[in-house]
C-alpha cells in the first residue's frame, strides 16, 4: 500500500486539529489544546486505491517554527489552514507557502488551501473570493471547511491523495484521466 | 548637523543554516558524508553547527546570531567534511558583503563553490607609484621613463596556519612580450601589518632597444601590467624559489594596468588585495545550501536626534485606542512582527514604559477577540513583545530551571518511546513509560519550583496580560491559567524542551531518539498545563498512545502545583496592587520567636508561633487558622539572614530584618532553617530597598554582639549573603540604536503609512468610525482604524520624525562622500563597499 505523507500547517487555533481529527476519528473535538506535534494513521480509498496516510498535525504556535522546515522537507503534500474567522491566520499563509517552496526547491508541491470554521458565517472576516484568489495566486487547490459541521472535511486530504499521485504517479504509471479534484 | 565622528555603525547578522543537499558523494565508498556547516566572516570562523551524521542531505537547522565588531568584506559558509582526519572542505558559499542586501531576511538555495585557497584573500597594501622621465641623449627616440613601485606596508594580512610571515612580490608583465619582471621585498616575520617600505625601479623603454630583455617600446610598455602580490613565507625553500612552483601561501594580489596610471603624478594609495583570478573554474556540482541571512547595519547618531521619535514611541501606551499610537502602527506596517516587537521591547524596557505598553495592547486585544479560548493565540504586537522579552531576559531563568534536567534526558538516552508503532526492538512500553514519567514528573517539579525566581519583569507582563482578560472574562475561572500558560509554557518552556540548541540549554543538537524523547516530554508538559486550564477534564479524542500519560498526569497533585505556579509568576509584584490579590501560601509550619520589643534592655521572651509566608507577607498567630498576631509586608523584609548562635546561645536561628527592627526566629533543626531561609530570600530578592550589609549578631546587652557598635541603627557590618538571583540579569540597551531600527523600519514601510494616510483623509467623518483599510494590492494587510483622527495624527507625526531624521541620513551620506578619499586606509581602492553605502 502507497504511502503518503502528509502535513497540516497554520497559525495557531485556526483548526488544524479539529480537521485532522475529524477526519481520522470522526469527532469534533470542541476544546482548543494548543498541539506541539501529533502524528495520526488512516486508510483511505482514493480513485480505488487504498492508501495510508500519515497525517502530522503541526504546531500553529510560531516558536515551534523551528521544527516547520523539518515537516517540510518530510512531507508529500500540505494542507495551508487558516480561519475564515481571522484574517491575521490567512495573511500568514502567504509566509507559509514560500517557506515551503524554498524547502522543497520547487514550485510544484503539492498542497491545498483551506479556510476552515466556515460554519461560522456570522464571524466571517475573510471571503471566499479571497481564498480563491488565493489559491489561484499559489496555483493550488481550495476548499472551505467546517470540522464542526463536518464539511469538506474528507475532501481535502483525498484532493491532497490525487495531487500528490498526479505529481508522483505510483511505480506502474496507468495512465489516469484528469482528477476531479476542486482546482479552481 | 551630524559630524563623522558622530556616528557609530553598528552591524549585526543573523543567519539561518537550514540544509544542504547534493552533497557529492565519497567517490569509493559511494555513502553518506558527516559533516558540519561553518560560518565566517573573512577569515576568521564565528559559528560552527553539529556534526549530522552520514548524509548527503544533512539537515543542520540551525540559527547564528551576533553582532559583528569589524568591518568585514566577505561572508562565507563552508560545509566541511567530519569524517577525514584534517579538516576537508567540501565546498562553501562566499558572498560580499554589499550582495547581502539581496538575500536580506529571504531564504535562499545558494550552489556550493569549490574551496579556493586562493580566494580566501582580506586586508590591503599600500603602495606608491612614481614616473622618472630618462634623459635620452640620441634625438629620434621617444622619451623613455623608470617607474618606481614602492611598497609601503600592509595591514590585515590573512594568518595561515597560526602564522604570517608576508613578503610582497612586484611583477611587471607586458602583453605583447609576455615577459615578466619580477622583484620581491624581505620576508616580514609573525605580522599581518608587515612594514615593508621598499622601492623597485622598472624601466619603460621607448623602442629600438627592444632586444634587450629588459627595455620596451613606449607602447608595449603601457600595455602592461603591475602586478603586486603578497605571500606568506611558509619555509625557507619557498623562497629559494621563489617565481617557480613554491612560493609559499598567496595571501592576496593587486592588478593595475600601466595605461591606468598618469605618469605626471605621484600615486600612493591603499589597495584592498583581491583573489587571484583563477582559470581552472571546475563545473563540479558540489550540491547546495540553504541559508536564511539577515545582515543589518545601523547608523546611529546622537541621542538628541532621537528625541522626538523616543517620545513618540514611548508615549504610545497613553495613547487610546491604543491602535492610532506610534508602536501598535509600527505593527502593522511592518512584513514581520517580530522585527517591530524587538525594537520596541527593548526600548520600552529600558525606559520603564514596557509594562503600560503591554497592558494596553493587551486590554486591546482581549476586546477584540470573540473566542477567549484562542486568545493570545496568534502572532500580534503584543505576543510578540512578551516572546521577545522572555527570549531576552528570560534565558538565565530558563537555564538555571530545567538545565539540569534536559542535560540528564540528553546524557542518560533512556528509551522513552510509548508510541506502540514507533517502538524499536526489544523496548518494552511499560518501561518506556516509567521512564518517560519521570523525566516529565521531574521538569514539572523544576518548573512550578521556580516560580519566585521567576524575573520580575516577566512576572509584571503576564500580571498585566492576566489583568486584562481576567477584567473581560470574569465569568471564566480558568482564564487566568489559559492566558499566562499560553505565554510560560507554550512559547517558553514546550520549545526549549523541544529544542534545547535554540534556547541555549544544549551546545549540541541531538540525535533522533533524543529528539523524541524530547518532543514527547513537550507533549507531555503541555499537555498537563491544557488540563490545568480546561473547565473540565477530557482526553482521548487525539492521539491514543498518550492517554495514559495524560490521566496520571490530571492528578490533582501536578494540577495544583502548576495552578500555584502560575499564580505566582502572575502575581503582581507593586506593593499597592498586592491587597487586591488573593495571597498564595508559599510555606507554613510553627517555628519560635523571639519578642520583638524595641526597648533596649529588658527580658524578650522567646514563644511559639505559627508561620506563615505568602508572597505577599510574612505573619504569625498563636496557632493556625488564627488571626495573626503580626503581619510583614514582603517589601519590608530587608535582608534574611542566619544569626550567629552566641547571641541567644541557640542554634537554628535566623532572622528578618525590617527597617527599624529584626525579628529573631528558630527553627526546630538545620533542614527547617534552610528552608525557610531559602523560601524567604527568594521571595524577598527583588525588594528595591534590600540591604547591603547586615549584623551577624543580636544587639545584647547594648552593643552588636559582632561589631561591638553601641548604636542599635548602626549599619550592618558584614555583607547579606546572595546578591540578586542568577534570574536577575542586568542588560545592557543601547536605547539610540533601538530608535533608529524604529526608524528605519518606517522608512522602508513609508508607503502603507502614506496610503493609510490617504485613505484616513478621505473618510468623510471626522471621528469614532471605524474605517478598514484593504491596499490596492492585494497581499497589503488590512488596517483597523478606530479612531481616525488620533491616527491620522500620529501617521503625519511619524512622517514629520522619520523624514527629519532621513534628511539627517543623507546629509550624513554626502558629508562621508565627501570626505572619503579613495586611496585612503580607511577607502583603499578596489574595496567592495564602503562606509557611504547604506543599507
Ligand atoms: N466553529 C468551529 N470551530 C472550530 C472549527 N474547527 C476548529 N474549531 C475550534 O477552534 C479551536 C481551535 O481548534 P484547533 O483544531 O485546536 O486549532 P489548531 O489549529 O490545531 O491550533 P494549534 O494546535 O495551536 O496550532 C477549538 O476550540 C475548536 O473547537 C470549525 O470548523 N468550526
Ligand atoms: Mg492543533
Amino acid at each position: 500500500m502507497r504511502e503518503y505523507k502528509i502535513v497540516v500547517l497554520g497559525s495557531g487555533g485556526v483548526g488544524k486539529s479539529a480537521l485532522t481529527v475529524q477526519f481520522v476519528q470522526g469527532i469534533f473535538v470542541e476544546k482548543y489544546d494548543p498541539t506541539i506535534e501529533d502524528s495520526y494513521r488512516k486508510q483511505v480509498e482514493v480513485n480505488g486505491c487504498q492508501c495510508m496516510l500519515e497525517i502530522l498535525d503541526t504546531a500553529g504556535t510560531e516558536q515551534f517554527t523551528a521544527m516547520r522546515d523539518l515537516y517540510m522537507k518530510n512531507g508529500q503534500g500540505f494542507l495551508l489552514v487558516y480561519s475564515i474567522t481571522a484574517q491575521s491566520t490567512f495573511n500568514d499563509l502567504q509566509d507559509l507557502r514560500e517557506q515551503i517552496l524554498r524547502v522543497k526547491d520547487t514550485e510544484d508541491v503539492p498542497m491545498i488551501l483551506v479556510g476552515n470554521k466556515c460554519d461560522l458565517e456570522d464571524e466571517r472576516v475573510v471571503g471566499k473570493d479571497q481564498g480563491a484568489n488565493l489559491a489561484r495566486n499559489f496555483n493550488c487547490g481550495f476548499l472551505e471547511t467546517s470540522a464542526k459541521a463536518k464539511v469538506n472535511v474528507g475532501e481535502i486530504f483525498c484532493d491532497l491523495v490525487r495531487l500528490i499521485n498526479q505529481k508522483n504517479p505510483e511505480k506502474v504509471p496507468k495512465r489516469k484521466k484528469k482528477s476531479n479534484c476542486a482546482l479552481l | 548637523m551630524a559630524e563623522l565622528g558622530d556616528v557609530r555603525i553598528e552591524e549585526s547578522l543573523k543567519v539561518k543554516i537550514g540544509e544542504a543537499k547534493n552533497l557529492p558523494s565519497h567517490t569509493v565508498s559511494n555513502s553518506g558524508r558527516s559533516t558540519f556547516c561553518s560560518i565566517k566572516i573573512d577569515s576568521e570562523t564565528i559559528y560552527k553547527t553539529s556534526v549530522v551524521e552520514k548524509s548527503l542531505n544533512p539537515f543542520y537547522g540551525e540559527e547564528f546570531q551576533g553582532e559583528i565588531p569589524k568591518k568585514f568584506r566577505f561572508l562565507s559558509f563552508m560545509v566541511h567534511d567530519n569524517g577525514s582526519k584534517t579538516d576537508k572542505i567540501i565546498g562553501k558559499v562566499t558572498l560580499k558583503k554589499d550582495e547581502l542586501y539581496r538575500y536580506h531576511n529571504k531564504e535562499h538555495w545558494f550552489p556550493l563553490t569549490p574551496i579556493d585557497v586562493d580566494a580566501q584573500v582580506q586586508g590591503k597594501v599600500h603602495l606608491e607609484i612614481r614616473f622618472d622621465e630618462i634623459l635620452n641623449t640620441e634625438p629620434e627616440s621617444f622619451s623613455s621613463h623608470r617607474m618606481a613601485v614602492r611598497i609601503l606596508e600592509c595591514s590585515d594580512l590573512t594568518v595561515i596556519n597560526g602564522s604570517c610571515n608576508p613578503y610582497a612580490v612586484v611583477m611587471v608583465t607586458h602583453t605583447k612580450s609576455k615577459h615578466k619582471d619580477v622583484k620581491r621585498t624581505n620576508v616580514k616575520k609573525k605580522t599581518i601589518c608587515p612594514n615593508f617600505d621598499e622601492t623597485f625601479f622598472f624601466d619603460l623603454e621607448n623602442k629600438g632597444q627592444n632586444h634587450d630583455r629588459n627595455l620596451y617600446t613606449f607602447d608595449d610598455a603601457f600595455n602592461g601590467e603591475l602586478s603586486i602580490s603578497v605571500w606568506h613565507d611558509d619555509s625557507k625553500v619557498s623562497r629559494e624559489v621563489l617565481g617557480n612552483m613554491f612560493p609559499g601561501a598567496f595571501l592576496g594580489e593587486v592588478k593595475i594596468p600601466l595605461r591606468d596610471l598618469d605618469i605626471q603624478s605621484v600615486h600612493k594609495a591603499w589597495y584592498c588585495l583581491q583573489a587571484r583570478e583563477n582559470s581552472k573554474q571546475s563545473r563540479l556540482d558540489l550540491g547546495s545550501l540553504r541559508l536564511k541571512i539577515s545582515y543589518t547595519a545601523d547608523y546611529v547618531f546622537l541621542s538628541h536626534y532621537y528625541n522626538d521619535l523616543r517620545c513618540l514611541i514611548l508615549r504610545s501606551c497613553d495613547v487610546r485606542p491604543i491602535s492610532a499610537s506610534a508602536a501598535y502602527l509600527l505593527g502593522e506596517i511592518v512584513d514581520n512582527r517580530a522585527e517591530a516587537a524587538q525594537p520596541l521591547l527593548k526600548l520600552t524596557y529600558h525606559h520603564g514604559k514596557l509594562v503600560l505598553l503591554v497592558k494596553a495592547l493587551a486590554s486591546w486585544e482581549v476586546s477584540k477577540t470573540v473566542d477567549p479560548n484562542t486568545l493570545f493565540r496568534g502572532n500580534s504586537l503584543v505576543t510578540k513583545i512578551i516572546d521577545e522579552l522572555m527570549k531576552f531576559i528570560g534565558l538565565p531563568y530558563l537555564h538555571s530551571t530545567i538545565k539540569i534536567n534536559i542535560d540528564d534526558i540528553c546524557s542518560e538516552q533512556k528509551p522513552c518511546e510509548i508510541d506502540p508503532s514507533r517502538l524499536k526492538d526489544g523496548e518494552n512500553l511499560s518501561e518506556n513509560m516509567e521512564n518517560l514519567k519521570s523525566y516529565v514528573l521531574k521538569i514539572i517539579d523544576s518548573i512550578t519550583a521556580s516560580g519566585l525566581v521567576c524575573p520580575t519583569a516577566m512576572r509584571e507582563v503576564f500580571h498585566a496580560i492576566k489583568e486584562s482578560a481576567v477584567s473581560q472574562y470574569s465569568g471564566m475561572p480558568t482564564i487566568r491559567y489559559l492566558v499566562v500558560s499560553s505565554f510560560i509554557f507554550l512559547r517558553f518552556f514546550a520549545p526549549a524542551i523541544l529544542g534545547p540548541k535554540l534556547f541555549e540549554l544544549r551546545p549540541d543538537t541531538q540525535d533522533s531518539t533524543v529528539n523524541r524523547t524530547l518532543t514527547l516530554i513537550s507533549k507531555s508538559i503541555q499537555g498537563l498545563v491544557n488540563i490545568v486550564s480546561a473547565k473540565n477534564i477530557s482526553f482521548g479524542l487525539k492521539e491514543e498512545y498518550m492517554v495514559p500519560l495524560f490521566e496520571s498526569l490530571s492528578d490533582p497533585i501536578h494540577v495544583d502545583k502548576v495552578k500555584m505556579f502560575l499564580d505566582i509568576i502572575s502575581s503582581s509584584c507593586g506593593a499597592h496592587l498586592r491587597n487586591i490579590e488573593a495571597p498564595i501560601i508559599l510555606k507554613e509550619g510553627t517555628l519560635i520567636k523571639r519578642a520583638q520589643g524595641r526597648k533596649k534592655f529588658g527580658l524578650k521572651n522567646f514563644k511559639k508561633r505559627y508561620f506563615c509566608l505568602s508572597n505577599q507577607h510574612l505573619s504569625y498567630s498563636k496557632s493556625k487558622n488564627e488571626k495573626p498576631l503580626c503581619v510583614i509586608p514582603i517589601e519590608d523584609i530587608l535582608a534574611v539572614e542566619s544569626l550567629q548562635e552566641e547571641s541567644f546561645k541557640m542554634n537554628y536561628m535566623f532572622q528578618v530584618v525590617q527597617p527599624q527592627r529584626a525579628l529573631y526566629v528558630q527553627a526546630h533543626n538545620c533542614v527547617e532553617e534552610k528552608e525557610w531561609l531559602d523560601i524567604l530570600t527568594k521571595v524577598c530578592n527583588t525588594n528595591k530597598n534590600r540591604l547591603r550589609t547586615y549584623h551577624p549578631a543580636a544587639m545584647v546587652n547594648g552593643h552588636w554582639l559582632c561589631c561591638k557598635s553601641v548604636d542599635i541603627m548602626a549599619v550592618g557590618c558584614t555583607p547579606v549573603s546572595g546578591g540578586l538571583p542568577v534570574t536577575e540579569i542586568k542588560v545592557n540597551i543601547d536605547s539610540d540604536r533601538e530608535v533608529e531600527k524604529i526608524h528605519s523600519l518606517f522608512l522602508t514601510n513609508m508607503d502603507k503609512l502614506d496610503a493609510y494616510q490617504d485613505c484616513m483623509r478621505n473618510a468623510t467623518d471626522a471621528c469614532g468610525c471605524q474605517e478598514v483599510y484593504s491596499g490596492d494590492t492585494e497581499p497589503h494587510p488590512m488596517l483597523v482604524i478606530d479612531d481616525t483622527k488620533i491616527c491620522f495624527e500620529t501617521v503625519t507625526e511619524i512622517q514629520k520624525c522619520v523624514i527629519s531624521l532621513e534628511q539627517e541620513h543623507k546629509r550624513y551620506v554626502k558629508l562621508v562622500q565627501r570626505q572619503t578619499v579613495i586611496g585612503s586606509i580607511d577607502a583603499p581602492i578596489g574595496e567592495d563597499c564602503n562606509s557611504t553605502s547604506r543599507l
